[in-house]
């Protein structure tokens, strides 16, 4: 059986397995300000903090969600993340899917899904490859065998919302 | 118990706590299926009605463990979870979990040598064939400390393959199909 115990240390290094590289290669937030502030910088869609979403979120670019919303969020084929002021009752599908915020539904990525260290995630969770930082809140099943997650065709190269409810301001740093 | 299972094979795993980010980075080696069902949100077995009969209080479990019906464990970690439930409870999580236990399914967790000897709470990850992660350990007494006799006795989904002594006076145990 198990031979020997390893403590967690709060300063405890990362392994080099661990060690971060580029935004979605890596799921430890820790060594940069904001990887969904740097997201903003690499022209994704943002959907900011005071904006609230009642429906379907569609699109053809990646896309940050500062705000709220209830529904679901199709992606396929861009990278999709969940800001740490981002709060989601929905299902996710993307190529890439980051948490930093919260998340009640299940989540599709058909390469990966990083759950950081601030993110809460409640519900299943289906990618090739799934990256849990020590720290995350996560309730329900990892799927890491998940054959070939095939992205839904993308209609246009643009982020498409359906709002159903309410909509707050436009976020200013969107597109 | 996970040297059995070589990277790449499909292998599914029942964790009874909260999602552990060294159990999912060992794991994802694996085309795997980890399943985290925190067993300590399930208040009816942590927190049992003391009046309600045998046959309702598995009904409650059954209930409230909502597991999905096609879910066949391979390994399934126990950690010291068995030691929040009494013994009626751990009779009902092992009737809940019968239809999920195989031939091939083993199980790892914690026991006591004697029920006098307490156990404290740890929370534990996989970090390696051979090694666990340690994540929060305190002084804090677990509610119960069940002996090897007294798990062989409630947990029959499974039985006790291997007990290796502890520091403490805490064994660890392996669980393997009857």
């Amino acid at each position: 059986m198990f031979e020997k115990l390893k403590e967690t240390r709060k300063d405890a290094k990362n392994s080099s397995r661990d060690t971060p590289r580029e935004n979605y290669e890596s799921g430890d937030s820790t060594q940069r300000q904001s990887s969904s502030t740097q997201m903003h910088s690499r022209s994704s869609a943002v959907i900011g903090q005071s904006i609230k979403i009642k429906g379907t979120v569609s699109g053809g670019e990646s896309l940050v969600i500062e705000g709220t919303v209830e529904g679901s969020v199709d992606l396929a084929g861009h990278d999709l993340t969940i800001g740490q002021t981002g709060h989601v009752t929905a299902d996710l599908q993307a190529k890439n899917v980051k948490i930093e915020g919260q998340v009640k539904g299940d989540i599709t990525g058909s390469e990966k899904v990083i759950v950081s260290k601030s993110g809460r995630v409640h519900g299943n969770i289906v990618a090739p490859r799934v990256t849990l930082e020590d720290g995350a809140k996560f309730k329900g099943s990892i799927d890491m065998d998940p054959g070939e997650v095939k992205p839904k065709a993308v209609p246009a190269n643009k982020t498409e919302t359906k709002p159903m409810g309410s909509l707050g301001e436009v976020n200013k740093e969107a597109g | 118990m996970l040297a059995d299972y070589e990277p790449g094979s499909r292998v599914t795993v029942l964790d009874l706590g909260p999602g552990c980010a060294s159990t999912v980075r060992y794991f994802s080696d694996f085309a795997c299926h980890l399943v985290f069902y925190d067993i300590l949100e399930c208040e009816h077995l942590i927190h049992p009605d003391e009046d309600a009969d045998y046959v309702s209080t598995i009904k409650h479990c059954q209930q409230h463990m909502t597991l999905p019906s096609d879910l066949q464990i391979d390994v399934l970690l126990l950690w010291d979870y068995l030691h929040f439930l009494d013994v009626k409870s751990i009779e009902a999580l092992s009737i809940v979990l019968q239809p999920h236990v195989h031939q091939q399914t083993k199980a790892y967790g914690f026991g006591s040598l004697h029920s006098d000897k307490p156990m404290y709470r740890r929370r534990y990850g996989v970090h390696s064939t051979q090694e666990l992660q340690l994540y929060e350990s305190t002084d804090q007494p677990l509610p119960y400390a069940h002996s090897q006799q007294r798990l062989t006795d409630a947990f029959m989904c499974l039985r006790i393959t291997r007990g290796t002594l502890l520091q403490e006076g805490h064994l660890e145990l392996l669980f393997e199909a009857p």
